[in-house]
């Protein structure tokens, strides 16, 4: 079974953006790891932008079959917007939302729409090329949030190997989504990996959550502390990983992915400041480590609440009340993140329960959402 | 830094060279250039051969915002037309907006045989395929 090098994946989720015309895609597809015969590749297209902006049709992925060393395999390769269709506007809040992906999983609305547009086109190509063995699913920003919509709907139509690598994507559902692709895929097929200072990956903010889920991808470390723009480019990720192994790249994961770290941050006693952008990084991260303590199964309740009934606020809000009142152990970490989101917004810190209503809690996480949004938002417009 | 900032590409370099068809010089040929890099439609104009079949297209610049979320990229194409046949010499994808950055320099002796067949050619930072050759790059 053939694994994508960190390089090759990169090589491609970067060299899918200069197949801009018809005439570009044979080159492309000369390519080592592509089969040579042309009738075995067809691009995709897909509507970009929302559905009230009118674009152009726009090349946005390549279906290929594998060429020498990969001749069972099928590429699904994708890539992000590009200058030629500006206008495609996925990183706008009013694309946020959520919606219910082909398996009945919440994922967000605007990469879901996208992956619909091009299913037909992925159908006809899959249905052509009947010996399948492996799917290697691959791309770069929001061609990486469509390559996991689309792994995660090749699993399950085809029941094959399906391998999953993505450069700098942002969050392509909610956790329910993100847990159920990593069971599905297994966590060792999926190859997530991002820069610590792209801000991409961090949008949209909780309770989006990145895959694999439990896992935490492949993390490239950065001296900076502020985001940058240069950290988002796929030319960037390309040099970051070309010479290493999938291996050595997962072995730099970030502290506050593995659980004790998490803990051992909850309990400390120094105050938060919100003036790093690690602190969005880590309150996310102690948001879904709560949770999971607490809800547990509970957390199709999550998905309930995107009926319309309650704000994903609300919802957060009123898990977390319950786990503080019901839940004795649990109740202690809630009153531990409660407290250190209460810092990094800069609201007094409440230390009796009974103050600790779910409007309350409502009202700070409101207020951390805020925040991390608007750091995401300053750190996207500086590289926008 | 957290301003858009307006910046001078270039879309295409200076190209000279020569076109044959079967050995042959091909004069008054048509050249046109094809580039897409703001929208979706792209702009063309057109050249043509001398009687040594020898032509030349000046640079193509322009003023864009830029933007790391969507990638810079130009979709370049270079079409000959003799009588009605059309050929496609080159075709590209480049994400470098610099002078001679295509190729990473200035290409020497460019000839372009019609008859050839389009090879894929390694670049940084681009895609390409063309019939053209040259004999060496002139970095700068």
């Amino acid at each position: 079974m053939t694994v994508l090098t960190p390089r090759i994946a990169a090589e491609l989720a970067k060299e899918v953006y200069f197949v801009q015309n018809e005439s570009t895609l044979p080159f492309f597809l000369a390519r080592n790891e592509l089969s040579a015969s042309i009738d075995k590749k067809q691009k995709l297209t897909a509507q970009v932008g929302g559905r009230l902006i009118r674009t152009a049709k726009d090349g946005f992925g390549i279906c290929a079959m594998g060429g020498k060393g990969y001749e069972k395999d099928l590429f699904l390769i994708f890539r992000g917007s590009t200058s030629a269709n500006r206008n495609a506007d996925w990183i706008s809040n009013a694309r946020i939302g959520v919606q219910f992906s082909k398996n009945g999983l919440p994922v967000h609305t605007g990469f879901n729409s996208i992956f619909k547009s091009m299913l037909p086109s992925i159908k006809e190509f899959i249905i052509a090329n009947k010996d399948i063995q492996t799917i290697h699913c691959v791309g770069h920003s929001l061609g990486g949030a469509v390559a996991t919509l689309a792994a995660d709907w090749v699993k399950s139509q085809l029941k094959k190997t399906v391998k999953l690598y993505t450069f700098g994507a942002p969050k392509p559902g909610l956790m329910l989504f993100a847990t159920n692709l990593t069971t599905k895929l297994e966590k060792k097929n999926i190859y997530r990996t991002y820069h610590a200072s792209d801000p991409v990956p961090m949008i949209p903010v909780f309770p989006f959550v990145q895959p694999p889920l439990p896992g935490y991808g492949h993390f490239i470390p950065s001296n900076e502390s502020i985001l940058s723009a240069e950290a988002h480019d796929i030319g960037k990720y390309l040099t970051s990983v070309k010479e290493s192994s999938w291996s050595e790249l997962e072995r730099r994961s970030p502290p506050y992915n593995a659980e004790s770290m998490v803990e051992e941050w909850l309990k400390s006693k120094s105050p938060v400041t919100s003036s790093s952008h690690k602190i969005w990084q880590w309150i996310n991260a102690g948001l879904i480590y709560v949770l999971k303590k607490i809800a547990g199964p509970l957390i199709v309740a999550l998905q309930a609440g995107l009926m319309g009934i309650l704000t994903i606020t609300d919802l957060v809000a009123m898990l977390l009340k319950k786990g503080l009142d019901l839940l004795k152990a649990a109740g202690e970490w809630v009153r531990r993140l409660i407290t250190k989101m209460m810092q990094a917004v800069g609201i007094r810190v409440v230390k009796q329960d009974e103050e600790l209503t779910q409007e309350v809690i409502r009202g700070v996480l409101s207020k951390v959402m805020e925040k991390t949004n608007a750091e995401a938002k300053r750190a996207i417009q500086m590289i926008s | 830094m957290f301003q858009k900032q307006e910046e001078e590409v270039v879309l295409f370099s200076p190209m000279q060279g020569q076109i044959t068809l079967n050995g042959k010089p091909v004069a008054d040929a048509r050249v046109e250039r094809f580039l897409k890099w703001k929208d979706e439609t792209g702009e063309k104009d057109s050249f043509s051969t001398d009687q040594n079949g020898q032509f030349k297209i000046p640079v193509k610049k322009d003023t864009v915002k830029l933007s790391t979320i969507s990638k810079f990229v130009i979709a370049q194409e270079i079409r000959v037309y003799i009588d009605k046949e059309e050929y496609l010499i080159w075709t590209m994808g480049t994400g470098n907006k610099t002078r001679y950055g295509e190729l990473g320099g200035k290409p020497i002796n460019l000839r372009c045989e019609l008859s050839d067949a389009m090879q894929r050619v390694e670049v940084d930072d681009g895609l390409l395929g063309t019939s053209c050759q040259w004999d060496s790059i002139e970095k700068k």
